[in-house]
């Protein structure tokens, strides 16, 4: 690995792990962990609960990773990638290193990719352990091919809606408003209205590809009801990730460091 | 070396550089100008941190924007006082040596020099947020040296130091020039500029007034005939030659009547003028001084 891939590697892992940022989303996916631990206990007191097993983790994986952490987590971090850089005036720095531009933003993009999904996965694997070990050792190896396709449904769901929020951050001056509009606004409404307008949200086609359908019995699975292939979701999925991170890359290739010539100006 | 040809950055309808045409040559140029003038947008274009609007500036014929090559040659030290406040000094310095292309125990060793080089002592150890301006400064000065670049652009190095500290960046600087190194250092203080070079770049809302040596500019300066002051014995005598010279535009009298200030038009003809004049006869001349060929008569003369 050259220097300036390790030294970009470094920094970046750096100040996502070490910043309030990722104290929070580290709370934030441990907080289902609680919550099926509490579960947990309030079942072996002999309280009757609606979810358990295998439908509370299916539960937790669909309407809590995908429909808020994954993206809120993409949405901070992958709008925060250069948007950060340039609010806190240290692209000059960046920009003026002998690094490709290319280089630059995709290192640092799948760098955090990697730390989001380890996030992900650590969520959803410790639910999984927590809530499915409660059908003993024989659930948890029955299962778990359950939590292996989750776990690559949310590799993906962090590369493409990551990507998508790093377009925002090179495109938008102020791009958290319109990555929030677009994160729980368009794709949690348009993505359960029927036709062809749900394939244009990420959403939608990760839930195709999910292992399960979850929540209330049948009903997500009704909301979600589609006639579209997993290998469609797929593709649709990877066409969209490689656009965004095409775009992201044009953009860095023209973006500028900004403040004190345009102030002086 | 870098050359920048009608180069020109407008942002919107506002001018910020307009048809800069220069040379940047080994050692140590001053760029001046009030606020407003240009220069932060220059440093930045010959930096390649933004792209002309129009013209072109390159590094041996390379462009700089978006080019590593170009960009590995050369150091640019920022005007804002921005960082990654968290970092430490010597490792800040160290993380951009590593952006280089430089492996981390050589760039590790390299931030050291670096920040040996500026001055910067223990402090290098702190966080960046933990440190005065000047050292913050510094920091920022060795982060564009320690990949050891041929060209320096260093955008108001010397603000926030105290006064120790400038004169050790300002020698820092003239060894850095004296090294064969291009550098172009924007500042206000004039008597610092002169501390360090007397060749200068003078902007002017976006356009460039005046290159060179300071004398050559302010002999350039035809409108402002030079002044010079002159004491001697018998300043009578003096006064009553330099009156029929063509170069000469006015004399004055002044002090105890021994002090002349006299305007010159055209300072080649009175220089041998006056030494043929002290080669025939002797008036007691005591002292010789020129009153405004030095920066601060430039620079009030062409913005002012």
């Amino acid at each position: 690995m050259d220097p300036a891939t390790a030294a970009l590697l470094r920094h970046t892992i750096r100040r996502a792990v070490f910043s309030v940022r990722g104290l929070v989303f580290a709370a934030f996916a441990a907080f289902p962990w609680a919550v099926t631990l509490l579960l947990r206990i309030l079942v072996a007191r002999g309280v009757p609960v609606p979810l358990g097993g295998v439908s509370l983790y299916a539960s937790v994986v669909l309407l809590y990773l995908f429909g808020f952490l994954l993206p809120l987590s993409t949405l901070v971090f992958g709008v925060g990638l250069v948007a950060d850089d340039r609010e806190g005036g240290t692209l000059p720095y960046l920009l003026g290193r002998p690094v490709p531009r290319a280089k630059l933003v995709l290192v640092r993009f799948f760098a955090t990719a990697l730390l989001l999904w380890g996030l992900h996965a650590a969520s959803a694997a410790g639910v999984f352990l927590l809530g499915v070990s409660e059908g003993g050792a024989g659930a948890l190896l029955r299962e778990a091919p359950v939590l292996l396709a989750d776990l690559a449904v949310l590799a993906l769901g962090v590369l493409t809606y990551g990507a998508l929020f790093l377009l925002l951050g090179l495109l938008l001056r102020k791009p958290l408003f319109v990555g929030l509009l677009l994160g729980f606004g368009w794709e949690n409404l348009v993505g359960y209205i029927p036709g062809f307008l749900k394939r244009l949200t990420l959403l939608f086609h990760l839930h195709t590809l999910l292992p399960h359908g979850a929540g209330p019995q049948g009903l997500v699975e009704q909301m979600l009801a589609s006639t579209e292939s997993r290998a469609a979701a797929f593709v649709f999925l990877v066409f969209y990730g490689v656009l965004f991170l095409v775009l992201s890359v044009l953009a860095m290739g023209r973006i500028e460091a900004p403040a004190a010539a345009e102030a002086e100006a | 070396m870098i050359r920048a040809e009608n180069l020109s950055r407008w942002y919107g309808l506002v001018v910020g550089v307009n048809r800069v045409s220069l040379v940047l040559e080994p050692g140590v140029t001053g760029l001046l100008g009030i606020n407003g003038a240009g220069k932060s947008t220059l440093l930045s274009l010959l930096g390649g941190l933004i792209r002309p609007t129009a013209g072109s500036v390159t590094l041996d014929g390379q462009p700089i924007f978006g080019n590593p090559k170009a960009l590995a040659r050369i150091g640019t030290c920022p005007a804002s006082d921005r960082f990654w406040e968290e970092m430490r000094g010597v490792e800040f310095v160290a993380f951009l040596a590593g952006l280089s292309g430089i492996p981390r125990p050589e760039a590790l060793r390299r931030a050291e020099r670096a920040c040996d080089e500026v001055a910067l002592g223990e402090e290098r150890g702190k966080k960046i947020s933990a440190m005065s301006k000047g050292m913050r400064q510094k920091v920022k000065m060795a982060q564009a040296l320690v990949h050891d670049p041929e060209v320096l652009l260093l955008d108001e190095p010397l603000n926030g130091m105290d006064p120790a500290s400038r004169a050790q960046t300002v020698a820092a600087i003239r060894r850095w020039g004296e090294a064969g190194r291009c550098v172009l250092v924007s500042s206000h203080l004039l008597h610092e500029v002169e501390a360090m070079t007397s060749r200068i770049l003078l902007l002017h809302y976006g356009r460039v007034l005046a290159s060179g040596e300071v004398p050559q500019v302010r002999q350039a300066i035809a409108s402002r005939p030079l002044k010079v002051f002159l004491r001697c014995a018998d300043a009578r005598t003096l006064a009553s030659a330099l009156i029929s010279w063509p170069s000469v535009a006015s004399v004055s009298f002044g002090g105890d009547g021994r002090n002349l200030t006299v305007e010159v038009a055209d300072a080649q003809d009175f220089r041998e003028r006056l030494m043929a004049l002290l080669s025939e006869r002797e008036v007691g001349l005591e002292i010789l001084n020129p009153l405004d060929d030095n920066l601060a008569a430039v620079f009030a003369y062409l913005v002012a």
